[in-house]
């Protein structure tokens, strides 16, 4: 067993296995995470606006991330928490056009969708696909490749655990003393 | 005329000049902020200022590809156009700007109402990035625009298309869209690099750098992975596969500001390291990085590669035509600037068409300008080509955003 000179205290701890509702969740938020935009949180975050600073709307939230000094506006990684931080600034027109621009492209879609429901002839044609939606391509014909989480190349084996790749046992104990279960990327 | 200004508005950079420029100047199109300096945040191309480029935090104006946040948007306009403005006010400007291959109505319409109301433009052409390639293509080879036939491949910041243009128009239906570009790429050179070496999650700026000057595609690489798994088991490699370990292998310097501003590839063992030198050492993620756009499924994204969507492209045209297409694949987007980009992708084409098929992988300059140039080439055309898409302000005010829509809806 790889596991010989591990203390039994440590492989009790262990015998945590992922099941694959979870390891579905990690692949999912790997995947997430290969979106973002940002990884760490806004520098300017703890920034408070002096009292003296000019207001320019009232729409300046009470709540939320805080202004920086120059009245900008802190979007932060996660597009959901942006809908609180919405201050108008300096050109409230801009801001929303009359409200009709979508802040998050969840609701962008969302709507378009809605649109879409309320033409003529949507509910005979059963599913009423947006251009967006059928533009995404399917999967590959092709096999996937699996690489070792650790150097990069090949990996055809699997940790019981966590479902992550390895190449080789040198590999897997780097995989097992430092980042089974640890990355959360 | 000379009095247009192309705007290839991108998620990651905003390509702008005026058609009597030759090239377009590249502003990055984020309002970012800098881990030391809380005074101030840097708009666009205002980060040349910036001294400690550690820690970047980006705003950027585009979600997922599409324009939503018009704050940062108008911030980081408003910084790309003060040159031109200072020259002549923008009412006397007409201006062609980029939107997506396939958009959405309250963002097209947005960007017109801005144009229009906020900075008053004389003209506006909304068009996509993609036809301005076709354009361009069009152009350059000197093909007559009733016989012009072409694939086009943009990979740019937050996805890759591919869709194909015919006389001038979109080919209704033609387009794939892949959920690859150089942000995914960037985010898994970052996860990499963290995960065995240095925690760079933080560095997006750097990394982004580090892929641009270290990553090229490979073409081979299963080959490229054979060489370096045989390598790494000591286990003796022949000439080609120690070619490929020695093409692979490579330090990259971390900048420092004070005497680098940018990293650097370096030959390994050609210097010592030196005292306060950060390096990295890079092999197969050089290659496995831009691989991603031809095998997303690489980093479990359950879709096909680049050339797989031209060819699902492809196979929705009407059979004779396809020889059309195929002679004419064009490269755009900045995430087809990639070392052996070219090369891979005709490799990979030729592989999937039958024998007959002409194949031209088709790249006339920088793939990231090409956009931008074809609006050029469109506003210059002695044919005033330009007329028929563009919409006046006077039409606007009159007619509204119905018009617009109806316009430059022919294109998508």
């Amino acid at each position: 067993m790889v596991d010989a000179g591990v203390s039994s205290r440590l492989r009790e701890t262990r015998r945590l296995v992922l099941d694959e509702a979870a390891r579905q969740r990690r692949h999912r938020r790997a995947l997430e995470a290969l979106e973002a935009d940002n990884f760490q949180a806004d520098p300017h975050a703890d920034l408070r606006v002096s009292k003296l600073a000019p207001k320019f709307s009232d729409e300046a939230s009470s709540f939320g991330p805080s202004r920086d000094a120059l009245g900008g506006v802190a979007a932060s990684a996660d597009g959901k928490k942006s809908r609180k931080a919405k201050a108008a600034g300096g050109s409230g027109a801009v801001g929303t056009l009359g409200g009709r621009l979508r802040r998050n492209f969840a609701a962008l879609l969302e709507e378009e969708l809605a649109r879409r429901a309320q033409l003529p002839g949507a509910s005979a044609s059963g599913s009423a696909a947006t251009p967006y939606e059928l533009a995404q391509v399917g999967p590959s014909r092709l096999p996937p490749r699996h690489f070792c989480a650790v150097c990069g190349l090949l990996g055809p084996h699997t940790c019981v655990v966590c479902g992550t790749r390895f190449c080789s046992a040198s590999c897997y104990s780097t995989h097992q003393d430092t980042r089974c279960l640890k990355w959360t990327g | 005329g000379k009095d247009t200004l192309i705007v290839d508005l991108g998620a990651g950079y905003v390509k702008i000049g005026s058609a009597s420029e030759s090239e377009p100047r590249q502003v990055i199109n984020s309002v970012t902020k800098a881990k030391h300096v809380k005074t101030r945040v840097f708009v666009g191309n205002e980060l040349d200022e910036c001294k400690d480029l550690s820690g970047l935090y980006y705003q950027l104006p585009f979600q997922k590809g599409y324009l939503l946040n018009w704050e940062l948007q108008k911030q980081v306009l408003d910084h790309c156009l003060k040159p031109y403005a200072d020259k002549r006010p923008l009412s006397e400007w007409q201006v062609i700007v980029t939107e997506p291959c396939i958009n959405f109505s309250p963002v097209a319409e947005a960007l017109d109402e801005v144009l229009f109301e906020e900075y008053g433009f004389k003209a506006v052409a909304r068009l996509p990035a993609a036809f301005l390639a076709a354009q361009r293509d069009q152009r350059q080879r000197g093909v007559l625009p009733a016989d012009h036939a072409c694939l086009v491949l943009d990979c740019g910041y937050s996805f890759s298309h591919a869709a194909a243009y015919r006389r001038g128009r979109l080919v209704p239906g033609s387009v794939r869209r892949v959920n690859v570009g150089g942000k995914v790429l960037t985010n898994y050179l970052k996860e990499a690099i963290s995960y065995r070496q240095l925690m760079v999650m933080d560095e997006t700026h750097v990394m982004n750098q580090c892929k641009e000057d270290a990553c090229f595609v490979s073409e081979n690489f299963d080959a490229d992975l054979a060489a370096m798994s045989r390598a790494a088991q000591r286990s003796p490699l022949d000439s080609e596969a120690q070619e490929r370990c020695q093409k692979l292998c490579c330090e990259y310097v971390l900048p420092d500001y004070a005497q680098h501003r940018r990293g650097f590839v370096r030959q390994l063992g050609s210097q010592k390291q030196q005292q306060q030198e950060q390096t990295l050492r890079l092999g197969i993620e050089r290659v496995a990085t831009p691989e991603l756009l031809f095998r997303p499924s690489d980093a479990g994204i359950p879709e096909m590669g680049v050339a797989e969507a031209l060819c699902d492209t492809l196979s929705g045209l009407p059979p004779h035509e396809q020889p059309l297409y195929t002679d004419a694949v064009v490269l755009a987007g900045g995430s087809c600037r990639f070392a052996g980009f070219a090369n891979r992708l005709e490799t990979e084409l030729r592989a999937s068409l039958p024998d007959d098929f002409p194949l031209g992988v088709r790249c006339h300059g920088d793939p990231a300008a090409q956009a931008w140039l074809g609006g050029r080439d469109l506003a210059l055309s002695p044919d005033g080509a330009l007329e028929c898409y563009a919409v006046s302000r006077k039409d606007y005010r009159d007619h509204g955003a119905a018009l617009c829509s109806e316009r430059f809806a022919q294109f998508t």
